[in-house]
């Protein structure tokens, strides 16, 4: 995993967490910027370069199956990893048929966050190639 | 010569004339005495007067004469002359003339008389002797008158006799016995009896009684008035019926003691024949004119025929129903014929073809005369003919197109000869009748034709009116007249117009009018009428004016639609209820034919997707309002059930032009119509009001279950995950990125002491979360206010309404009105009562019956108290004591906190909290909570 990839995007409200990812991708030699909702994300400059989109998926304002949704929408989709304190199965289901590389519940273990942005990031057609 | 005078032409003078005669005699004696101077000759003269005055004047002249002639002598010739004194010497002279005179006087007079008497008798006597010669004169003009009636009578005589000779009549004189005295005769022929042998025979002698008594007494009332009698009588002469005409006249007798009549006759048969058939032939005319039926009319018919053309008996015969035989319709006989063994035979004679006369002249259709029956071999009833003694006889057809309908024959007493005449006229009343059946049986078939016809036009049930340009009514049917209450005669001339309400007649009229411009062409309308008794109804009216020779008629037929408008109004009415119940429910309705996608909307249904009535109704029209986000599902729903014919119901979004959204609950099922085709009926509801309630209850739910979620396990335990979830993700992380910094050749001391420091942060985090959590459970302070516990209640059974449903489970709540209010924790006593009916529903899970019973009540006069009981699982009476302590449960995943909860809170609010078994199955949780404020104590 290089820096060339480009971007992780991190969205969480909860500023822990955020910080924690972020150091996490820091530590890993990965760019990452993180963002406190959706739609800041959606306005940042950074979306265009965004390779990888970590997302909390109960935020208030838009939920995180919802910026994926948008995302998707993009002329260049970005792979999105969505994370929740709130397992659920319904909402497991409609966002793995929403076409997102992985659904992981917090707390979630470093290796399984960091295989699941590997394989996002190769995806091939995939938004990595921005940069 | 006055004897000579005859008393015609002497009359007497009258008096004065005779007294003035001796006045003028007197003075011309005077003058002549004086004027002559002859004195001797006065006494003469005098004397002459006097004379003269008593001739003519009689004796009083006389006398007068003789005075008048003393004065004058006196005064002129006796001196003193011019004076009447007298010398007593002359007075002697005087006295003696006197005498004289009067004697002379007397004399005169006296001759006169005689001569006069011996006059008057002399004038008698040739007054005689004319009137002799008058009387002798007329004699003998009479005698020449007498000499000359006797010429012109006898020349008269002769007269008489040529002109008898020369004429056809036959003159008879008779007797007052009826004795022939004279017969003249030109044609002896003619006679009974040749003339020599008639005359000094009576007319008993030659005639029938019967006859010769008529005859009889003819005469005598002739001879007895005077007065002229004709008749008319018919003699059998030479086996041929003859008939005269004849006058019996008296003849003035010429001795009254031989009194006598002339009788003349003359033979009329020909002109008589022309009569009787004249007479037949307009009888059965005016027969036939006036009946019915050749049944009717055949007694008549016979008669008229039999009598005028002097038969005696007469049949009619006609074809019986199926024209294969002849049955005797009537029989007719003379009056003075005994007939009854023929008409038997008769009647009983059912006539077949081929056999007799009639039936021959049926198959025929000819006439047959038969001169005598006794000779005809084809008659069969020839016995009973000649029983009653008929012999000639006479059959002719009733014909109609040259075919036989039936025969009508004739019989009489004596034989007849062939009389073709008749047989003419006979088979002309033949054909006559033959008509009639004809213009019978067309009639008949007009009038049945007609009757239908009227019945059609009378019951039909429609109004028929026939009205004139005027608009008055010329005829109604019965039925038409019925309908408004009239008689048929009350509407006849009436104006049409009357029969409509007021507020009607002015267009209808109108109407009336253009039928009247455009004659022929239909025009039809709708108003009402007005019947007798003042009721409405409604009609629809055709109408047609058509020419016709009597003038211009406007015929209109009409319905009663009264009915049909009271459905319409009723339709409207009640598409007007279901629009406004459609309006009020925000439901609309459509229909949609499958096959052809045509759809009825009504005006709800365009309302609710916002587009204009004036639309036509389609299926894109529908989509097109439907959400973006449904549309897709919604039209493979929809087609489904249209290809399957299935029912569909199920709710969608529309998205309005303004952005707004509706909800809608849109149903539909399948109809196959009298055609087969597959139809679809369903109605959508616009539940857009519905859903935001339901979203409100919803939100409000969530947020009670916010409240709540503490109290129960599931929300408790999501809630405290993700309050520790939330740092412990952070920690792992952070944890995971400080090893990576460590970890290598070069660790980055700075980095991993920053995300050290941010793990101790978050670990201190989810303590907080920890004691915060205990503090929501155990120390949320407590808002106490007054509260009505049934509305407690009544506000948590509404949340959980769906909940008991869904479980299929019976709610009863027994709430004490009369509960006085209590200080509570309002949220606090719900999430206990909300906690009690939740336990008690799950424990009903399984099993039946599924009774939930909520109620209130006060206990005592200083508590309340609300008990939910069950039919659930119950409570194992081990397990009781325990029911209540923390982490105590006995549901699947559950926490066993939410008892322990309910307790603590009621024992915040000074009550308690208990449970018990309730029989047969099933628990009771009750609380009581105390009435008087009560601080709520510190846990």
């Amino acid at each position: 995993v290089r820096n060339k990839h480009g971007l992780i995007a991190i969205v969480d409200d909860d500023e822990s967490v955020r910080e924690a990812l972020k150091a996490l991708m820091r530590s890993m030699g990965l760019a990452a910027e993180a963002f406190s909702g959706g739609e800041e994300f959606l306005r940042s400059p950074d979306l265009g370069r965004t390779a990888c989109l970590v997302a909390d998926i109960n935020m208030p304002g838009m939920s995180g199956i919802d910026l994926h949704r948008h995302v998707s929408a993009l002329s260049q989709s970005i792979p999105t990893i969505l994370i929740t304190a709130y397992p659920n199965d319904t909402a497991r289901a409609r966002a793995l048929s929403a076409g997102v590389v992985a659904y992981l519940v917090k707390p979630f273990s470093e290796d399984d966050l960091l295989s699941f942005i590997r394989t996002a990031l190769a995806r091939p057609g995939d938004g990595g190639s921005a940069s | 010569m006055m004897g000579s005078l005859t008393p015609d032409r002497w009359r007497e003078p009258p008096v004065i004339l005779r007294y003035v005669l001796p006045v003028l005699s007197v003075a011309a004696a005077a003058v002549l005495v004086n004027f002559t101077g002859v004195r001797l000759a006065v006494t003469p003269s005098f004397i002459c007067a006097v004379i003269l005055s008593a001739w003519f004047g009689g004796m009083g002249p006389g006398l007068f004469a003789t005075a008048l002639s003393v004065v004058a002598i006196e005064y002129y010739f006796v001196p003193p002359i011019g004076s009447l004194a007298i010398k007593p010497a002359l007075i002697s002279g005087i006295i003696l003339f006197s005498l004289a005179a009067l004697f002379v006087a007397w004399l005169s007079a006296t001759q006169r008389k005689t001569a006069k008497s011996l006059s008057r008798i002399g004038d008698e006597l040739a007054a005689k002797i004319h009137d002799l010669e008058g009387s002798n004169k007329a004699l003998k003009a009479e005698i020449a008158e007498r000499m000359r009636i006797e010429t012109s009578l006898r020349a008269s005589e002769a007269r008489l006799s040529a002109l008898v000779g020369s004429t056809d009549e036959i003159v008879y004189e008779f007797d007052a016995d009826g004795k022939y005295l004279n017969v003249w005769a030109k044609d002896e022929e003619l006679l009974i009896w040749p003339r020599d042998q008639l005359i000094g025979r009576g007319l008993g002698d030659i005639l029938t009684e019967d006859a010769a008594q008529h005859g009889r007494e003819v005469i005598r009332r002739v001879l007895a008035s005077g007065e002229a009698e004709s008749f008319e009588v018919s003699r059998p002469l030479k086996g041929k019926s003859r008939w005269f005409r004849g006058r019996i006249s008296s003849i003035p007798p010429a001795d009254e003691s031989r009194r006598t009549v002339c009788c003349v006759m003359r033979e009329i048969t020909e002109r008589k024949r022309g009569e009787q058939f004249l007479a037949a032939q307009y009888e059965v005319t005016r027969i036939l004119a006036d009946s019915e039926t050749l049944e009717s009319a055949a007694p008549d018919l016979l008669r008229a025929i039999g009598v005028n053309l002097q038969w005696d008996w007469g049949a009619l015969w006609n074809a019986d129903r199926d024209g294969l035989r002849l049955c005797c319709q009537a029989v007719w006989r003379a009056r003075d014929f005994d007939s009854e063994t023929f008409d038997v035979a008769t009647r009983e004679l059912g006539l077949m073809p081929g056999r007799g006369v009639v039936t021959e002249v049926w198959e025929n259709a000819a006439p047959v005369w038969m001169a005598d029956v006794a000779t005809e071999s084809n008659f069969v009833r020839g016995p009973a003919a000649a029983a009653v003694g008929l012999h000639g006889g006479v059959a002719f057809p009733i014909v109609l197109a040259e075919q036989g309908l039936g025969v009508v024959e004739f019989f009489c007493r004596e034989p007849r000869q062939r009389d073709e005449e008749q047989l003419g006229r006979l088979s002309s009343i033949g054909s006559q009748i033959g008509q009639f059946i004809k213009r019978k049986r067309a009639e008949q078939a007009v009038r049945k034709s007609e009757e239908e016809w009227r019945e059609l036009f009378e019951h039909h049930p429609a109004m028929y009116f026939l009205i004139d340009p005027g608009g008055a009514v010329l005829t109604a049917n019965a039925f038409g007249a019925a309908q408004l209450g009239y008689s048929v005669a009350e509407l006849v001339g009436r104006p049409v117009i009357d029969v409509f309400v007021e507020e009607d007649r002015e267009y209808v009229k109108g109407d009336i009018g253009r039928c009247l411009e455009n004659i022929g062409q239909p025009f039809s309308w709708e108003a009402r009428k007005q019947r007798k008794d003042g009721s409405v109804l409604w009609v629809r009216e055709h109408a047609k004016a058509v020419q016709r020779p009597e003038g211009i008629l406007v015929l209109v037929v009409c319905e009663d639609i009264t009915e049909r408008k009271r459905n319409e109004d009723a339709l409207r009415q009640s598409e007007m209820l279901l629009a406004e119940a459609q309006r009020i429910s925000h439901t609309g309705s459509f229909a949609l034919r499958a096959a052809t996608r045509e759809a009825i909307w009504s005006a709800e249904m365009f309302r609710i997707f916002g587009w204009n009535r004036t639309t036509r109704p389609t299926l894109e029209l529908f989509l097109e309002r439907v959400h973006p986000d449904d549309r897709a599902s919604v039209r493979s729903l929809l087609e489904r059930a249209w290809k399957e014919g299935r029912a569909w119901d199920h709710k969608h979004r529309l998205l309005m032009p303004d952005g707004s959204v509706k909800h809608l609950q849109a149903s539909g099922h399948p109809v196959r119509n009298q055609a087969g085709e597959l139809e679809f009926f369903g109605a959508v509801m616009d539940i857009t009001d519905a859903v935001a309630a339901e979203e409100e209850l919803y939100r409000l739910r969530t947020e009670l279950a916010h409240v709540n979620r503490v109290m129960t396990l599931g929300e408790l335990t999501a809630s405290i995950a993700h309050e520790i979830n939330q740092p412990l993700t952070a920690v792992v992380t952070d944890a995971g990125a400080a090893v990576r910094w460590l970890d290598g050749q070069s660790p980055d001391l700075a980095e991993a002491r920053q995300a050290l420091a941010r793990i101790q942060k978050n670990g201190n985090r989810a303590a907080d979360v920890i004691q915060h959590i205990r503090a929501l459970a155990k120390k949320s302070p407590v808002q106490m206010s007054q509260v009505d516990l049934n509305e407690i209640v009544q506000s948590v059974v509404a949340v959980t309404g769906n909940e008991i449903e869904r479980h299929r489970i019976a709610l009863r709540t027994e709430l004490d009105a009369g509960l006085p209010p209590i200080r509570a924790d309002r949220v606090q006593l719900q999430q206990v009562v909300l906690n009690l009916i939740m336990n008690a529903i799950e424990a009903m899970a399984e099993g039946e019956p599924r009774d939930l019973l909520v109620s209130s009540g006060q206990k005592t006069p200083h508590k309340v108290a609300v008990s939910v009981v069950d039919t659930g699982a119950g409570l194992a009476p081990q397990n009781l004591d325990r029911l209540f302590e923390p982490f105590y449960t006995t549901k699947d995943g559950g926490m066993g906190m939410g008892l322990a909860i309910c307790r603590s809170i009621l024992e915040t609010h000074g009550g308690r909290l208990s449970a018990r078994a309730h029989e047969p199955r099933g628990a009771i949780f009750e609380f009581e909570l105390p009435i008087e404020e009560v601080e709520p104590a510190e846990p």
